[in-house]
């Protein structure tokens, strides 16, 4: 078995942007070993993992999606001295990038830092507004021709950072979003190898989310499931953020409610929360969620579709922050639930008619 | 080569208009390929039939026919036409521009509403004169609903260098012309001469979930950043064909990559990584067909897309069919 | 009367439960089946043994309506909209809140309490809220809770000269149109589908072109017409009275061109006034259902609605019948083989 808590700092410390997940995806396998009964990848790097469901088919066929990939950095270009121009691989917001230490994994990983000028050497103007991406560069402390012997456009630069645990069950760190997801599926299956249930499971590590949450649409095409559960990240309460966008770190898995979810899988998580003492809270939308559940709901002739997220603070930073116990619920949540299903409940959720 | 790129120039395209270019490229695809056919979206297949026979995997290239132009909303009683952008365009830099009208032929300029500073144009305060009188004058030349291409010469520079308007992306048809003569493969070739790219890769959208193949590559231009002070990217002019690693589609996997980086070699031809966050291509909308397709492109590096006088280097396009023709010949 | 039904019943992108269930009432004898998919849309299958092309007929049962997402201290609701709402015209309009339609105002700092330079602004979200007459955040909570849904509180009316007013036009008369034709029987295999979320992404259509893999398919939309005031012939889109607007190109479709120009014949040798959609901007179902699969022949046909998202749109009761025969008429062209690609 694994521990919980050294999967996520394992999986947060390891590196992996979108279209380059080999490492998280191979420690999600690792963890996944005695508790899936098949492992696969496909042919864009998803990573499968089935559990069969108990009795005679037809059986509830679920998906469950967490996206492996974290946001990530590419060279897009070798300057004068060595220093490395980027693009962004999903969406970073650059002021939290001067000074941040990175990993540029040309032919061998090498230690950079974000340069930035320092205030001596800004001009007022210059020191009152942030510094756009095409401004920024990366220092790898080499001359030149070693830069260009080591390092190509299209290498991929990670964040560096290792992750830390703060009081009362808090971690902080980079990649928790979604790392986060990925080890709720772990415990998941952890936690069905003790529950009678009837689905045919298929836990997918997804890739490429952070850039259009790719890998989910293609893998539900492919699995062509009943109903299918998202696992992400949500935001955590912060100052000055209006209160329906941010849950409480703590509090328990956030369910989310809105026209992108079904509602019957609403209710259903919601009542086995409540069953199973599980402490949950609710988020509302009016639309996009911005997860792999959004591709999801319109793959083919439309899939039901839930979302639980894990509250997080300072989201698409290095110094990203949870509950570990908001991650291990939401593990214990999507068990029960799945445990919850049987065929009369995915035959009710086209039924939207009162006769 | 020249001659093709220049061949292909010369019919308009706009998004969802591209009946011209289209017709164009099905007379020099047909005789090189087993199945000629379109579709709703008015993408052109052409099938090269592969030499592993009907169990052949199959691979599909994709070259996009279109470019921006304008759609006609209205037509005013003095003659004048008002319109609107097929695709991604930038109203104040069309002051002056020629365009032309496929189905009439009649030519146009583009005009622009006085008392406007030209940061601040946008399409409403544009026109097209196409030298009617009247709004009964102007029908027999356009009607709402026609579309205008952008309608400028081909011209040379030195030995080496041509320009060209449409060059995005006829430049990346003519590619995948050339390597349809030339190249033999083991896999079934499916050339896709997409439509509708510049309004965001429908055709390409619909083409990868009929062809479903097992592997897809993009041939397109793609910017460089070898003029004075220009945008931060590390293609340059004569530096040989891009290799795809991202755009503002899709991020290439690297065992992709490499492939093209072996078949680089093998053909004997520099390449070049192109890295363009804002450049959109239908590479990603084939990877998302259906169960996912490994997708990867190669690029033609180009000056000035996105103005008129687009650029490219002869030799740049030479040794990108060299690499296309390359690993087409080398798939097992 | 059914454009009054249509119009009043409530329908939020994603809860189209009272919209959905009115219809289902009204086609239910029309056709040979009639069932909902995993998104709730409303598909009615008739004529299914029949030869000839397949046809997909859809309109969005979803208006531009509201989510109730905190309550405040003195009992206010906070509300964000669902789907695209202009909020300047939120302010001092009527809703009705949740299952019951419990009746609210939409308030802000009245005009007096403002300073100059506030009145210039126009008033953002987090300035608005929604008033249902509770004192505290307790009494609220007895009536409402987050997630609650609230729509515009408009009444169907029919007003000026030959002319209707009421909410959500966009779509319910697309769903009207709809209605009146099921009534008819097209020797062709004719699927209505009556779709979710439109307005929140074009959601529905895309699952069921999937599903029912259609060789047409016409979308009946409500459409943005700004033929007021002193808009210039380029900025009105449509002309009210002119009859259904078949589109060209907007944001997320350009029109199969031949489809359209022969529906556009269709009209005129019938008789029926038909304009084009003069805009690029917009979007409607077509967008998902012409990109599904290996691509659909589609066209999307409007009936011009001014004030389009807003509380009291206006239609012409003209265009409202002229769509009705125009469609009708298309039917029957293709029924006899008048049209294929």
């Amino acid at each position: 078995m694994f521990n919980g808590r050294e999967l996520l700092k394992s999986l947060t410390e390891a590196t992996g942007g979108p279209g380059d997940e080999a490492n998280p995806a191979g420690l999600l396998r690792e963890a996944a070993h005695g508790l899936a009964d098949t492992i696969e990848t496909d042919a864009i790097g998803n990573t499968i993992l089935h559990c069969a469901g108990a009795g005679s088919a037809p059986r509830p066929r679920v998906m469950l999606a967490a996206h492996t990939d974290e946001i990530s950095l590419m060279v897009a270009r070798i300057d004068k001295g060595g220093f490395l121009r980027v693009a962004e691989v999903g969406g970073f917001d650059p002021r939290t990038l001067p000074g941040q230490e990175v990993v540029v994994h040309g032919k061998r990983n090498l230690v950079g830092v974000v340069g930035s000028k320092p205030p001596h050497l800004s001009s007022p103007e210059e020191r009152n507004k942030s510094v756009p991406l095409e401004e920024l560069f990366i220092d790898l402390a080499m001359s030149e021709d070693s830069v260009r012997e080591l390092v190509n456009s299209g290498d991929f630069i990670t964040i560096s950072r290792r992750t830390m645990e703060l009081i009362d069950g808090r971690f902080a760190g980079k990649a928790m979003d979604n790392r986060a997801g990925v080890t709720t599926l772990a415990i998941c299956l952890s936690e069905l190898r003790k529950l009678q249930f009837a689905a045919d499971v298929y836990a997918v590590g997804t890739v490429q989310e952070e850039v259009g949450c790719k890998g989910a649409q293609t893998a539900a095409f492919r699995l062509q499931p009943d109903l299918a559960v998202a696992i992400d990240v949500c935001h955590g309460e912060t100052p000055g953020v209006a209160s329906d966008l941010v849950q409480k770190l703590g509090n328990g898995p956030v369910i989310s409610f809105g026209p992108r979810i079904h509602p019957k899988l609403f209710s259903r998580l919601c009542e086995v929360a409540a069953d199973a003492n599980i402490p949950v809270q609710i988020e509302v939308t009016q639309g996009s969620t911005g997860t792999d559940a959004d591709p999801i709901q319109i793959v083919q002739a439309g899939i039901p579709t839930a979302l639980i997220s894990i509250p997080l603070r300072y989201m698409h930073t290095s110094v990203e922050t949870l509950a570990f116990a908001d991650v291990r619920h939401a593990g214990i949540l999507l068990a029960r639930f799945i445990a919850s299903l049987d065929m009369a409940f995915v035959e009710g959720l086209t039924c939207y008619l009162n006769d | 080569m020249k001659e093709l790129i220049r061949q292909l120039t010369i019919p308009s395209g706009p998004p969802g208009y591209e009946t011209p270019v289209r017709e164009v490229i099905h007379t020099l695809v047909q005789p090189h390929a087993d199945d000629v056919y379109d579709d709703a979206l008015g993408n052109l297949y052409a099938v090269k039939q592969g030499a592993a026979g009907p169990s052949a995997r199959t691979i599909l290239l994709a070259a996009h026919m279109d470019e921006p132009a304008l759609s006609v909303i209205d037509i005013d009683d003095k003659g004048f036409l008002r319109v609107a952008p097929l695709g991604p365009l930038r109203a104040s830099t069309l002051v002056g521009a020629r365009v032309v009208f496929a189905k009439t032929g009649r030519r146009g300029i583009v005009g622009a509403e006085h008392g406007v500073a030209q940061k601040d144009l946008d399409f409403s305060h544009l026109f097209v004169d196409i030298g009617a009188a009247t709004l009964d004058d102007a029908g027999q030349y356009a009607r709402i609903g026609d579309a205008a291409a952008f309608s400028y010469g081909f011209d040379e520079i030195g030995a080496d260098l041509i320009v060209g308007h449409a060059l995005d992306n006829r430049v990346g048809c003519a590619v995948l012309v050339e390597a349809l003569r030339r190249a033999h493969s083991a896999y079934t070739i499916v050339a896709v001469f997409s439509a509708q790219q510049e309004v965001g890769s429908r055709g390409a959208r619909v083409a990868g979930h009929r062809i479903h193949p097992d592997a897809a590559l993009v041939l397109d231009v793609s910017p460089v950043g070898d003029t004075p002070k220009s945008e931060r990217l590390a293609l340059t002019l004569g530096g040989g064909p891009g290799i795809k690693a991202l755009d503002a589609t899709m991020v290439v996997a690297p065992k992709v990559r490499e492939m093209l980086v072996a078949a680089a070699r093998i053909a004997d031809v520099p390449y070049q990584i192109e890295v363009s966050p804002g450049t959109a291509s239908d590479a990603g909308a084939l990877f998302l067909s259906r169960e996912g397709i490994p997708t990867g492109g190669i690029v033609v590096p180009a000056r000035y897309v996105g103005t008129p006088s687009q650029m490219v280097h002869l030799r740049d396009v030479e040794q990108t069919v060299a690499l296309l023709t390359a690993y087409l010949g080398q798939l097992q | 009367m059914l454009l009054k039904r249509l119009t009043e019943a409530s329908g939020p992108s994603g809860f189209e439960s009272e919209v959905r269930q009115l219809i289902y009432e009204e086609i239910r004898g029309c056709a040979d089946r009639v069932y909902t998919d995993a998104l709730g849309t409303l598909i009615a299958e008739t004529n299914r043994e029949a030869k000839g092309p397949k046809v997909l007929l859809t309109a969005h049962m979803d208006e531009v309506s509201f989510m109730i997402v905190a309550i405040e201290e003195q009992g206010l609701l906070r509300f964000r909209p669902i789907g695209g709402v202009d909020p300047r015209i939120l302010v001092a309009k009527p809703v009705r809140v949740g299952a019951k339609g419990l009746i609210g105002v939409i308030g802000s700092k009245a005009v007096h309490l403002q300073k100059r330079e506030e009145r210039e602004q126009p008033l953002s979200l987090d300035q608005l809220f929604i008033d249902i007459g509770a004192s505290s955040r307790t009494q609220a909570e007895s009536y409402v809770e987050p997630g609650d849904l609230a729509v515009f509180a408009t009444e169907y009316e029919e007003i000026g000269e030959r002319r209707a007013k009421a909410k959500s036009f966009d779509d319910r008369v697309g769903c009207a149109v709809l209605v009146e034709t099921i009534k008819k029987s097209f020797a062709l295999p004719v699927i209505y589908a009556f779709t979710v979320q439109e307005e929140t992404g074009l959601r529905g259509a895309g699952p069921v072109a999937y599903r029912t893999e259609p060789d047409f398919a016409i979308a009946i939309e409500g459409t943005v017409c700004l033929d007021v005031a002193d808009t210039p012939s380029h900025g009105q889109a449509t002309v009210q009275g002119a009859g259904p607007a078949v589109s060209v190109v907007d944001a997320r479709t350009i029109a199969h061109t031949a489809f359209r120009e022969h529906i556009v014949r269709v009209g005129e040798e019938q008789g029926i006034p038909v304009q084009l959609r003069r805009t690029v901007s917009g979007a409607n179902d077509v967008g998902a259902i012409h990109l599904s699969g290996t691509g659909v022949v589609s066209a999307a046909i409007s009936i011009p609605t001014r004030y389009i998202h807003a509380p009291a749109q206006i239609i012409s009761l003209d265009d409202y019948e002229n769509t009705i025969r125009l469609l009708e008429a298309v039917l029957r062209s293709i029924e006899q083989g008048g049209f294929s690609v």
